[in-house]
């Protein structure tokens, strides 16, 4: 883990909020070797008080089933607040729930893109995610 | 005794006539006697010692009505003057002649007359002696129906008026169970004793129905046959002239008789033939009206000329009973009227004690509102679900009742009570409504609200069902969130297994010896099949546990399926497949759920490709068979056994042959397929010849499906990996 306060521009920060330590440290991989800085986070209290910490979030990979009481829809739910300092942030679920009414809540909350974690490579989300942060919708 | 009768006594006491002994004067005395013999007012039978009727005089003819020649031979005893009820009288005035030979005076009889009238009589018998011996006796029978009659008519006009009003109080105490006209006919027959009487009915124009027949004696019916009536109430012709006969309230008498008054059915000579046998003396006709219009008349037919004197009475009598039998009619159509009514009451309790059942049986609640949204109806079950009891209820405005509100946002659901009453059209509640209770607790409710409408069609109130679905909720919830989580928990580790692998397979953690890449490769291939597994076993499980959610929107078949081959490119690369596309130009949109076509599309390309060997051939069809879509899937591949072709819809079936072959395969692609359609309500079936190949069609109607409200969406992922 990197903890690094001034991050150098070039250098995209993403912050990682799932609780399966495999998957975490897969995915941290991955995201390292396309050139992010990842901060991983397995609850939502460990993701706001990242957030509070590190002004420069670029990207927030973020699971549904967390660690603790809340889930990744009160994470979003919180962060998409109007009065929130990181409703800019782009969000990414990578779940591998299939309930089309979360889907459909977190579509409402506004997310910038979802996928199955069984059903989509690695690859294929780290480098959609880095398309994104070049060229934003 | 009068004196004629003392002459008698004198003149026939006992003395022989010889004719010889005294000729002239003889004969004188006969013609005298004749004359008187003939004249007097009593009627006077000779009769011998055997009561053989020897000579009688011609007043037999005006009291009884025969003729002297038609009893002179008979027996008295054995003739038609005697009723029956009298014959033990005349039994004991024989038996005593017979015995002592005494004169028997002033006996009261009743004795009949040719029409089998009761004629009420005094008789006189004397006996005839010669010698001793009784030879015959002498009847002297005097009529005294005349002067009880007088007597009657003396008192009745002095108390006309009193009859009168004892007339009128038995028409208002009339009696129900007796049939109107015989009683108007039998009061009738106490003013004009001895007459025959038939009371008819105006039934249409120029058309009479006889409705009573009264008369003395038994004749009484085979008169009125004669006369042209049907005892029976025959409708009868009235004639011309008989029209005229009918006059405002006048009794008028027909001169000529009967024949005059021919209702149309007996010609003119044979009425008065009828007249003249049956003796018929006068004739008087009334007429009932009622506001001046006739509707029924009364016939009064009398033996005896000029007998009726009390003409005035009769007429009033007449009046009075028109008016009785209006009253009655009027009566009887008030019960009628009462008794609809009454039967329409009686229905109408019924119909709402049916409903009342109804309602307090069935289940659900029922809350039925008018125009103004004021509570009209309120069931039992609507009362245990909401917490308020029925009385408390009606009346108010259903919003103070029946709070419906969103359950994620409490916001309040009426809008669409409001769209049944404005619209005229059935509406169902909003999912997730719940109904806040009269003590604050909250239960999920769910159903809808159907309009209420008048003969014309007028919106007039609405009917809200709804039941209690918190144990429906719930189980859905359980339901659903099962699978969430068994999606969750299966694919987790799945997951990893994938993202590890190609990790490793990119070089990403170094380099890998190509044996090492080829036992990571399996893993990963491996772990591929389990994720397909999982997620057709979850779709599965989701359409059999009935939480799939369709969500249908404007479906291009073509890009549909161009995008799914898309997405197989690399196999059909690899196996180096030919595909042949024959597309339909200009096909129209088709409204269906984007991930269920694209099941359908993925599991059968997926399946041509897997089971064709290399080089072989898929081919795609798209068209408009009208009423439907119809898609057709074919491959040269290993085909189908026909012995296995009946089980390929069934659940995680392989067929044989490729069992062998192809190792991957969940055996679930084709139920899932099937469920997808049918669902759609369209149809799927195949053809197949072993190691030939296989062809699939599926139709799908033109309209598309059906939104459902669902919790659960099909996985349309992918099944191959990058």
């Amino acid at each position: 883990m990197i903890f690094q306060t001034n991050v150098p521009k070039t250098q995209k920060t993403i912050l990682v909020v799932e609780d399966e330590e495999p998957l975490l440290l897969v995915i941290e991989k991955k995201l390292e070797a396309s050139g992010f800085v990842v901060l991983k986070a397995k609850s939502v209290l460990q993701a706001i008080s990242y957030l509070k910490e590190y002004k420069n979030v670029d990207a927030i990979w973020l699971d549904h089933y967390l660690f603790g009481d809340e889930d990744g829809l009160t994470f979003i739910s919180q962060i998409k607040n109007p009065k929130s300092l990181w409703k800019k942030i782009p969000v990414f679920v990578i779940s591998n729930t299939a309930s089309k009414d979360k889907v459909k809540s977190y579509l409402r909350l506004g997310i910038d893109g979802y996928y199955t974690k069984a059903d989509n490579s690695l690859d294929k989300i780290v480098n959609d995610i880095k398309n994104y942060i070049k060229n934003p919708k | 005794m009068t004196f004629l009768g003392n002459f008698k006594q004198k003149l026939f006491s006992p003395i022989t006539i010889q004719k010889s002994s005294f000729p002239q004067k003889l004969v004188d005395f006969e013609n005298k006697f004749k004359i008187i013999f003939d004249n007097i007012d009593e009627v006077v039978f000779f009769l011998d010692q055997k009561g053989k009727i020897i000579d009688v005089n011609n007043k037999i003819d005006d009291v009884f009505g025969f003729r002297a020649a038609e009893v002179i031979g008979k027996n008295f005893s054995k003739s038609e003057l005697l009723n029956l009820n009298s014959l033990p009288q005349m039994v004991k005035i024989f038996s005593d002649f017979i015995k002592d030979g005494k004169i028997v005076k002033k006996i009261e009889l009743e004795l009949l007359d040719k029409y089998n009238n009761e004629v009420k009589v005094e008789i006189t018998a004397i006996p005839i002696e010669k010698e001793n011996k009784i030879e015959g006796q002498i009847l002297i029978i005097k009529d005294i129906t005349k002067e009880k009659e007088i007597k009657k008519k003396q008192t009745e006009g002095a108390s006309g008026l009193e009859f009168l009003s004892e007339m009128a109080m038995s028409f208002i105490e009339f009696p129900v169970k007796e049939d109107i006209y015989s009683f108007i006919g039998k009061q009738l027959r106490q003013l004009v004793p001895e007459s025959f009487i038939i009371i008819s009915s105006v039934e249409g124009p120029g058309k009479l129905k006889v409705r009573a027949v009264l008369g003395p004696g038994k004749r009484r019916k085979t008169g009125v046959k004669i006369l042209g009536y049907d005892p029976e109430g025959m409708l009868l012709k009235m004639g011309r002239e008989a029209e005229f006969m009918f006059t405002r309230g006048r009794l008028m008498k027909v001169e000529g008789g009967l024949h005059k008054l021919t209702y149309g059915k007996i010609p003119k000579f044979a009425a008065l033939a009828v007249e003249t046998a049956l003796g018929l003396g006068e004739m008087y006709v009334m007429g009932f009206f009622w506001k001046g219009k006739l509707f029924g008349d009364v016939v009064i037919i009398l033996k005896k000329r000029n007998q009726l004197t009390n003409q005035g009475i009769i007429e009033t009598f007449i009046n009075q009973a028109s008016v009785a039998l209006q009253r009655k009619k009027a009566e009887d159509e008030l019960q009628e009227t009462l008794k609809r009514v009454e039967n329409e009451k009686e229905k109408v309790s019924r119909e709402k004690d049916k409903t009342e059942a109804i309602l307090y049986g069935i289940g659900d609640a029922v809350c039925v509102i008018d125009r103004d949204y004021q509570i009209a109806i309120f069931n039992q079950a609507a009362a245990d679900i909401s917490g308020f009891k029925p009385q408390e209820v009606i009346g108010k405005n259903y919003l103070e009742v029946l709070k419906l509100v969103d359950e994620k946002t409490q916001k309040p659901i009426d809008n669409y009570i409001k769209e049944t009453i404005l619209l005229g059209e059935i509406k169902k509640m909003p999912a997730d409504t719940v109904l806040i209770r009269k003590d604050g607790s909250q239960v999920p409710v769910a159903d809808s609200s159907a309009p209420l409408k008048d003969n014309q069609g007028k919106v007039i109130g609405c009917v809200i069902v709804f039941h209690d679905v918190s144990q429906e909720r719930a189980v859905d919830r359980a339901k659903s969130e099962f699978v969430s989580l068994a999606s969750h928990q299966l694919r987790t580790p799945l997951s990893i297994i994938k993202w590890y692998a190609e990790m490793v397979l990119s070089g990403d953690v170094g380099k890998l010896a190509p044996d090492q890449e080829n036992y990571i490769r399996e893993i990963y291939e491996s772990n591929q099949r389990m994720i397909e597994l999982v997620n057709a076993l979850l779709n599965v499980s989701r359409i059999e546990l009935g939480t799939l959610a369709v969500e249908p929107r404007e479906i291009d078949l073509v890009e549909t399926a161009d995008s799914v081959l898309k997405e197989f490119l690399p196999e059909i690369g690899k196996k180096k497949l030919s595909v042949e596309k024959d597309f339909a130009r200009d096909l129209p949109k088709i409204y269906l759920d984007a991930n269920l076509i694209r099941i359908i599309f993925q599991n059968l390309i997926s399946n041509s490709i897997k089971y064709t060997p290399s080089q072989g051939r898929i081919s795609l069809e798209i068209k408009v068979q009208k009423p439907n879509f119809l898609i057709r899937v074919s491959d040269s591949g290993f085909g189908i056994p026909k012995d296995q072709q009946s089980k390929v819809f069934t659940k995680l079936f392989r067929a044989d042959n490729i069992i062998k072959r192809e190792t991957s395969g969940t055996g679930l692609g084709l139920y899932l397929v099937k469920s997808i359609v049918e669902v759609a309500e369209g149809k799927i079936w195949f053809e197949s010849i072993e190691n030939k190949g296989t062809t699939f069609y599926i139709t799908l109607p033109l309209k598309g499906m059906k939104k459902i409200e669902g919790s659960k969406g099909l996985t349309a992922g992918k099944f191959f990996g990058n």
